[in-house]
């Protein structure tokens, strides 16, 4: 089998089905990126196509640095990123971690979290209520299944801190979900 | 709540910060029984703890989520000219 980079660099070419065996190999995990990312399918249909638009024209920019898996992830992620703008009113990053927890449910109702997180329309639309740094990581190692090492090197942390982001930013998911289960 | 409450050698404020960890299996068998015992005796830990790991296995249930029909065909094969 071609590998990636192979097929990139025929692309770059101009070869048009190396870029069509881009799109199949890595269509799924671009898309599952996008869609945690973004408010709507419609939105999220759009960012994966300009992904792999901006990747068929900037083709011959891949410096094979990193894998063509990764290059593909990272434009899908600042393309979703561009479709928010700014959160109004985002949590304090060094909130106490059982301040986050109280707002999780912790000591009264967590399973309102757990109850709303099973309708996929509401868990993506309280993703989206994430500050795109929570998005990240909760889409890096929960949408997209990338260790814990691997997510805290492409986003430039330690092992430790990337952890920690993860955690807190599960637990402000889980905030939002109990806010939104409220509501309702 | 009363996050200092201490059960197994732990307040709830310390398993709430290993939850992550217990969740994806890598605490140290010393401090696994530790959060063990602690989440035998505290009901609002025990719930916490199952609501967290409900929420991250339904995240990550989504991995298997499929690409919309024909969004990548109208990709294949249609790449635009270059303007170079």
């Amino acid at each position: 089998m071609t590998d990636d980079a192979t097929l990139l660099r025929s692309a770059a070419d101009g070869d048009r089905s190396a870029m069509d065996e881009i799109v199949r190999r890595h269509q799924g995990i671009v898309w599952r990126s996008v869609r945690g990312r973004t408010a709507s399918v419609a939105l999220a249909e759009e960012v994966f196509q300009d992904t792999f638009l901006t990747a068929w024209r900037n083709a011959d920019r891949w410096r094979g640095e990193g894998s063509v898996r990764n290059w593909l992830l990272g434009m899908a992620r600042r393309k979703a990123a561009h479709t928010w703008r700014r959160r109004v009113g985002e949590p304090a990053e060094h909130a106490p971690l059982h301040e986050l927890g109280l707002e999780a449910g912790w000591g009264s109702d967590p399973e309102a979290a757990a109850a709303a997180a099973e309708d996929r329309d509401t868990l993506l639309a309280a993703l989206a209520k994430l500050s795109e740094a929570d998005q990240t990581i909760i889409g890096l190692c929960d949408l997209e299944g990338h260790t814990g090492p691997e997510a805290a090197e492409l986003l430039g942390l330690t092992a430790n801190a990337a952890r920690v982001r993860l955690h807190r930013a599960r637990l402000r998911l889980m905030g939002v979900l109990r806010e939104d289960a409220d509501e309702r | 709540m009363n996050a200092e409450r201490t059960l197994g050698g732990l307040r709830c404020r310390d398993v709430l910060a290993e939850l992550d960890r217990f969740v994806e299996g890598v605490l140290t068998p010393e401090e696994l029984a530790a959060v063990e015992e602690h989440v035998a005796g505290c009901e609002n830990c025990a719930r916490f703890g199952a609501a967290y790991a409900g929420v991250v296995a339904r995240l990550r249930r989504d991995h298997e989520e499929r690409v919309p029909e024909g969004l990548s065909a109208r990709l294949l094969s249609q790449w635009p000219e270059r303007s170079t």
